[in-house]
This record gives C-alpha cells, structure tokens and sequence, in this order.
C-alpha cells in the first residue's frame, strides 16, 4: 500500500462532495427500458408467428400451384453489424476488429470470432484461454479455459466459440476438466451464462473432428464421432442433452428464418449449415461472379463446381444476386458469412471485399472495400483451423 | 403497471442507498468530472436495475455494478471523443492540513488527473481499494497481465511528472500483454 498515491486519491475524493440519489426516477428509467425490451420481444415474437403462418399457409398454396415464388418478402428488421478482423500476413492474427463503424482494440493473438445481435465473441490464447465479448466497446471476458484455445486442451478446434445467427445466443466448451468438458451456453443480451451441461468423453475426437455444429437460440447441436453432421443436442430451456440425427438438423436447418436451400426446387433442395457446407458430404457454397451475377455454385475439396439453385427458407423463393454496380471484378468468388437481417447477408470474395445483398431483390453493394496488400481480413463463420 | 416485483424494487432501493456514494467515488475517479460521475453511476444503477432479477448473488452486486461503471465510462470515453479537463481544480484544503503533505498530495492528483482512464482505474483499485490484481482485472474486464501493464506504465508516468521524491511506489512486476 502507498500512503501517498492513497492520500492523493482519499483528498480529491473528500473534496469531489457527494451524489445524491433519488431512487424513483432511476426505477421510472428502468421501467421504461424493460418495457421497450418487452416490446422488441413482442415484436419479433409477432414477426416470427407471421412468418410461420405464412410459411404454412403458403406451403398449402405451393402443393397446389407447384413451384415458384410464392409470398412476399419479411420486412427486413436489422439486427446485425459486420464484422471482420484484419491482420498483416505472417503474424500473429487479431489485434482489431471491426464491429459496424466501430474498431476495437482485442490485443493480439486471437483466432475465432463470431457474432451475435449484441456484439462479437471472440478467444485468445492466454494461459487461461479466454473468450471475450464486445458490443463495440472495451470487451469484457465472459469465459475461461476455452477448449481449443487454452494449452490444456486441443479438442474442438475447428469452431471454439460459436452464436446462432440470429438473437443472443452463444456456446463453447470449457476445458477447466479437458477429460470432462462443459458445454457453456451464453446471452450475450444479459452477458450471463445460461447453461453449463458437462458431455461424455469423446475419446475418439481428435483436434478437429467434434465439436459444436451449430446453435440456435434454444438448442445447440454437437457432434461427438466426427460427423456426418450432429449426434446430439442440448435443449437450453430444458436443459437437456440428448441424441440426436443429421435428418432433425436437417429439419429444423429448413424451417429456419435465415437459412438457405440448394437444389431444383425448395422441397427437395438439401439446406446447407451454418458454415455454408452440406451436412452430409464435403461441399460447400460460394457465390461466383458470372457477368453481372453472382451464380451459387457448390464446390467440393477436390474443386468440382457444380451450378445449382439457392431458396430462401424464409420465404421459399429462388435467389437472383447480381454484383454491385460498377464492380468489374472477373473470375471471382463470394462466400456467405454472416446474415444481418432475415433479407441481408453480407459475402466476403474477390480480394476479400465485403459485399451485402437483399435477398428480396437480389441487390449487392460493396459495403467494405477489401484490405491493403500484405493485410488478412478474417470474417466470422469460417472454420479455422489451427 | 411495474414490471419488476415490489421486492425487487425494495431491495434495490436499499442497495442505492447503501453504495451510491461509494459507486460514486468510484465513477469521480475514472471519469474525472462532477457531473458525468453522477451520470455515470445513474446509468449503472439502471442498468443494475434491468438486470436485478438475475443478479441472485447480492454479494457480488457492487462488483457488478462497479464493473458497469468502468466498462460504460471507457464506452463513453470513446464515443464522445472524451477529453481529459484542463487541470486547474484545487481540492478544498481541512483546517490542519500538513501544506507540504496537500502540495504533494495535489501534484500527485495532477497528474493521476491527465491519465487514461483504464490507467487511473486500475491504481484506484489497487492502491485505494486495496484489490488485488485479480480482482482488480475481474472488475476491469481484462487479464491480470493487463492490469500489471497499465499499474507499470501509470506508475511511470506518475514518477516522470510528479519527480522521484515524490514518494510513490516504485512499482509491480512489468506486466506481459495478453
């Protein structure tokens, strides 16, 4: 202790006079921002049972009258900022992230980023291995002992951290136990931990091969031998793990407001998962410029491209994306990172140029110019191993 | 009609009344100015407020509302283009106040004055507080390493502007960056 930095501190303190607080008006303000939270809930609870209802009334309306497009659009509600890390090539990643306008300082070293309606998550490899949270401001960290990330535990490393995309919702594994790991549910909106369910061991994992397939605002899918697609999944508001089947992701993967179909048609198309792959089989989705269109293409790990179609499942509708105006770049891919709104996604291609486009009517604009020469732009989503 | 329970509200009630001042001091010292202290620790207050169902530890309600107050003053630092105030307020002096022991005491308040605020912050809550590192980097947000990084460097500054015989400590083990 050091009396003068203490006398320093205790004397300006004395002299700074003191607050008082009338605890009405602070209840009133709190009130009133629960009641909005209230409201927004309301909404987007309304929103969904349209959505739903018009999914259903819809689907009885596609039966009869075959294929097509067949309802209107959602009203786009934005929810989402873009978000994208940059680094010089050959060092260590991290360092800044972008988060809408803003740029945050994360200090270096950190590899998964992913985001959330209320900000970003993203680890470090500290001894502690941490994952932190920012909603644009000074990040906060939310966990420790992050498997994958801190030096005791290797296992689940494709995807340490991983959000659903859409809502609050947020999950990793912490290896405080590494021969017992515990799944870690997070809201970022209450930055509070809603769930901590310990998993079996997977021994037969490896570095890569389990882990976290996907989340959703009630449900997190696991997969414990290596795929094809999830074995499990945990119900967060019955805080429950149980088995599960590829085909019940596969299910709900359809019936999701942001997601997408590939395929001749919406019934029979196969969805695609979060990271723009099929479930089952080693191909995933990119966006090629074809004149002025951007033309999904499915792309397996042996570079087979095959044309195919992309449906909405929000709305069931074909995608028609054309490339922004004035963009001349040839031969060049997009990929799918992130969903900002039910009718917004933003793409990464080219020179890793940042592109959003309106699902509804399949306009893009070039929304972030990509980086120097000699500059890495990492965008959430993607698997990153290593 | 109130949404929170008329329990809730009560014991609210009595924690404002019981650690506003203390939050307050708190919220002087990383903001630096009368006014937005009192802002700040209102906001934290609300904020403490709308999450109060789900803060059922009320051991650690003053650390989280302590944590609100330095995470939203470095947010507001940083959306408003936050400038340091010119340092020209001399504290009201006590009758029997050592004049040697005030002059340092405001030399030494000078220049904790013009330091980042993550840097005052965390000599508050390490030299007035009397935290340790980790709690100090628990309430901050960041690593312990961070906060050994920043006591150095404010240590530094400290030294430089205030001279050597200015009885500060000489400082903690150099902290690594996360």
């Amino acid at each position: 202790m050091n009396e003068t930095l203490r006398d320093a501190f205790a004397r300006e303190l004395d002299a700074a006079g003191r607050i008082d607080v009338d605890v009405a008006p602070l209840v009133d303000r709190g009130e009133t921002r629960l009641r909005h939270r209230r409201l927004a809930a309301l909404a987007g609870s309304v929103a969904a049972v349209v959505l739903v209802v018009a999914a259903g009334v819809l689907a009885g309306q596609s039966a009869d009258r075959g294929d097509g497009p067949v309802n209107h659009p959602p009203h786009p509600v934005p929810t989402r900022k873009i978000v994208y890390a940059e680094h010089k090539a050959g060092i260590v990643p991290g360092h800044i992230v972008h988060f809408g306008d803003l740029v945050v300082e994360t200090g270096d070293n950190h590899l998964h980023l992913d985001v959330t309606d209320d900000g970003f998550l993203y680890t470090d490899h500290t001894r502690q291995g941490g994952v932190w949270f920012s909603d644009g401001y000074a990040p906060v960290r939310v966990g420790t002992h992050v498997c994958g990330v801190s030096p005791n535990s290797a296992n689940f490393l494709t995807h340490a951290v991983m959000t659903a995309n859409s809502g609050s919702t947020a999950a990793w594994f912490d290896c405080t136990h590494p021969a017992r790991p515990t799944l870690v549910v997070f809201d970022s909106s209450s930055l509070h931990v809603v769930a901590r369910q310990p998993v079996p061991s997977w021994p037969s994992c490896g570095r890569y091969a389990c882990g976290l397939v996907d989340v959703t605002s009630d449900s997190v899918y696991l997969d414990s031998m290596g795929g094809p697609g999830p074995d499990h999944r945990f119900d967060v508001r019955a805080d429950r793990l149980r088995a599960s089947t590829p085909q019940e992701y596969l299910e709900g993967l359809r019936n999701r407001p942001r997601g997408l179909v590939l395929g001749e048609d919406w019934q029979s198309g196969t969805p695609i998962d979060r990271d723009g792959r099929l479930v089952a089989g080693d191909a995933a989705l990119d966006f090629a410029a074809v004149g002025s269109r951007l033309v999904p293409v499915l792309s397996d790990d042996t570079d087979h491209h095959h044309v195919t179609s992309a449906f909405n499942t929000a709305t069931r509708r074909v995608l028609h994306l054309r490339l922004p105006a004035g963009y001349h770049e040839t031969d060049v891919a997009f990929r799918l990172f992130e969903w900002l709104d039910d009718d917004t996604v933003a793409l990464i291609g080219g020179g890793a140029d940042i592109v959003t486009c309106r699902l509804s009517t399949g306009r893009c604009v070039l929304a972030v110019p990509g980086p120097p020469a000699g500059t890495v732009r990492l965008v959430p989503t993607f698997p990153l191993p290593g | 009609m109130a949404i929170r329970r008329q329990e809730d509200v009560a014991a609210f009630s009595e924690f404002v009344s019981s650690r506003s001042q203390a939050l307050y001091r708190l919220a002087y010292v990383v903001i630096g100015d009368h006014q937005l202290a009192q802002d700040l620790v209102q906001e934290a207050l609300v904020k403490a407020y709308v999450a109060w169902p789900r803060l059922r530890d009320r051991t650690k309600t003053e650390g989280y509302v302590r944590r609100i107050i330095v995470t939203t003053a470095i947010s507001w630092r940083r959306r408003r283009s936050f400038h340091e105030p010119p340092v020209e307020h001399v504290p009201e002096t006590g009758a029997g106040d050592d004049p040697e022991s005030l002059a340092a005491d405001e030399a030494v308040w000078a220049h904790l004055r013009v330091l980042p605020a993550r840097q005052r912050t965390a000599l508050f809550l390490r030299y007035h507080e009397d935290l340790s590192e980790a709690q100090t980097a628990e309430l901050m947000g960041c690593s312990v390493g961070t906060v050994k990084r920043q006591v150095f460097i404010a240590l530094s500054k400290l030294r430089d502007g205030a001279g050597p015989n200015a009885g500060l400590p000489l400082g903690e083990e150099k902290g690594v960056a996360r």
